[in-house]
């Protein structure tokens, strides 16, 4: 769960026009290199740009066509960047521990740490971290550098509508429940977005036309087969302890019948093998005989 | 002087060696991955070098088979028609009681078997499945997500982690049947780990089918 010193953003979509400016500034801070060739940059078939996240782009705005209600403008704008989960999966999965939680409840990748396994890539709900260029996992790590000079993050600096704010976590969700009570009237779908999704995100959102439309998955989940893989090593350690105990059981019961071997020969003129100089019978019952055992028990057939 | 059979040549027990040394050491490397703590405790410097020879051995544990049977493909067709066999009495008769003869074995007689017992062929099948799926998973686990699907990601490392747990329960069985943990397999080890020749005695016991038929013909059959 989200703990009380915890510092979020709140993005308000009622507010965000699409001017892009906190993507631009979220590369311009954090020195993160935009594709110069022509035509480097796939169309998206909208106003997004690029279409998608990667190592080297940590934030972007989604726009998406929705049904408008009236008086409104139908687009549905989205915030495409880490929304620092409290249960973050990145966290709990990372082998190195370079994805870890700040103390102010941001979830940032130490790339001094970061061993380039990908496993965060694989167990975000929200798809964030990518490969970077230098084969390490990338993620907006919520500008820890100016958080520490009291600033706050790039992209709520350069926010030109008020779209994006910045504080203690519940100053923030108080602010987007204010907001979302006070469009419902024109946007009946209304929705305050990240106060219990993963535990309690680090991203608040007032999305006016449901989570979904703006691009967030209503109910965020940990992919299942990375919820399953969670259970392999515990099971794996029940496992090998049981074996422990199987072959344990297995050894005890095996000591003293290396009698056996030693008594088999093959005389090659008639075919015929021997156990104990008498000629094997194929069809001999698999369980010994008693007077077998007996002899076993004694030692007898130990050379 | 004791009379000896020739089971395998040389560079099937080289290539056995090889893999043997390849896969534990994935099995050891593989462990700081498969269970984040593990990672931790070691310290990012150690895991940055377990990670690498994690790479070095995966690519080794790929390309010994193939290396190994591209130099003697006589193992391969041999392995192969071994792996396939039919299944007589005698096997399924083996199969029946193995269980018992594991915790019990001054209890039981057992049938006579072909040059791989019929236990050990289900044995086989399993690793060349689980070997094949841990290659692949692994190979695109390096390759990693943006050149391959996420989806695709997220179910060879699911794959990968399965496949590791198979083949951690395949190689302590391996390990005590094999390496002659198991008293009546004790000297068993060195026809993979030494000079590839079993006694006459031991072979019958073993693969009484395998040991009649080398000791007819006597080609493999030597006395030292």
């Amino acid at each position: 769960m989200a703990m009380a010193n915890e510092i979020a953003i709140l993005f308000d979509a009622s507010k965000c026009s699409g001017c892009k400016g906190c993507q631009v500034n979220c590369k311009q801070w954090n020195q993160l290199p935009a594709p110069l060739d022509y035509s480097k940059t796939p169309f998206s078939g909208s106003l997004e740009n690029p279409i998608q996240n990667d190592g080297d782009t940590w934030l972007r705005i989604r726009i998406a066509d929705v049904e408008p209600s009236p008086g409104t403008v139908g687009i549905a704008m989205g915030r495409d960047a880490c929304k620092h989960c409290a249960e973050a999966p990145c966290v709990s999965i990372c082998p190195s521990g370079a994805c870890h939680k700040e103390d102010n409840g941001s979830t940032v990748i130490d790339a001094g740490k970061c061993i380039g396994c990908k496993y965060c890539v694989a167990a975000c709900p929200f798809k964030v971290p990518h490969s970077g260029r230098d084969g390490k996992s990338k993620k907006c790590w919520l500008c820890q550098d100016r958080l520490q000079n009291d600033r706050a993050p790039a992209c709520v600096s350069t926010c030109p509508t008020g779209a994006l704010q910045f504080g203690s976590r519940d100053e923030m969700v108080t602010a987007a429940k204010e907001r979302a009570a006070a469009i419902k009237d024109r946007f009946p779908s209304a929705v305050v977005y990240g106060i219990d999704e993963m535990g309690g995100l680090g991203v608040i959102s007032v999305l006016p036309h449901g989570a979904e439309a703006h691009g967030e998955p209503k109910d965020p989940q940990v992919p299942l087969l990375t919820k399953v893989e969670r259970y392999i090593p515990p099971i794996m350690g029940i496992g090998a302890l049981g074996m422990l105990g199987v072959t344990l059981a297995s050894f005890m019961g095996g000591r003293g019948s290396s009698y056996d071997a030693d008594q088999y020969r093959f005389d090659p003129k008639t075919g015929v093998s021997y156990d104990n100089d008498k000629p094997m019978d194929p069809d001999a019952p698999v369980e010994r005989a008693a007077s077998d055992k007996k002899k076993a028990a004694s030692g007898k057939g130990e050379k | 002087m004791a009379t000896y059979i020739k089971r395998h040549d040389f560079w099937a027990r080289l290539a056995h060696w090889a893999y043997a040394v390849c896969g534990v050491s994935l099995m050891l490397t593989g462990l700081c991955l498969f269970v984040p703590g593990a990672g931790k405790a070691l310290g990012i410097d150690a895991l940055r070098v377990t990670t690498l020879l994690h790479r070095v051995f995966g690519a080794a544990f790929v390309a010994i088979p193939l290396l190994s049977y591209a130099i003697a493909p006589q193992n391969l067709v041999h392995s192969m028609k071994n792996l396939f066999r039919k299944w007589d009495d005698d096997d399924k008769v083996f199969m029946k009681y193995f269980f018992a003869y594991l915790f019990n074995p001054k209890k039981y007689h057992m049938p006579k078997q072909h040059f791989v017992k019929s236990g050990q062929r289900i044995s086989d099948m399993v690793m060349y499945f689980l070997i094949l799926v841990i290659a692949i998973t692994g190979i695109l686990l390096w390759v990693g997500p943006g050149t391959i699907p996420l989806w695709l990601f997220q179910l060879s490392k699911f794959g990968h982690d399965l496949a590791f747990f198979g083949m951690g329960v395949e190689f302590v069985l391996h390990l005590y049947l094999g390496a002659g943990m198991f008293q009546p397999y004790r000297r068993l080890p060195r026809v993979m780990f030494g000079d590839g020749y079993v006694l006459e005695a031991d072979a019958l016991y073993h693969w009484g089918h395998w040991a009649e038929e080398e000791l007819t013909s006597g080609e493999n059959v030597v006395v030292k």
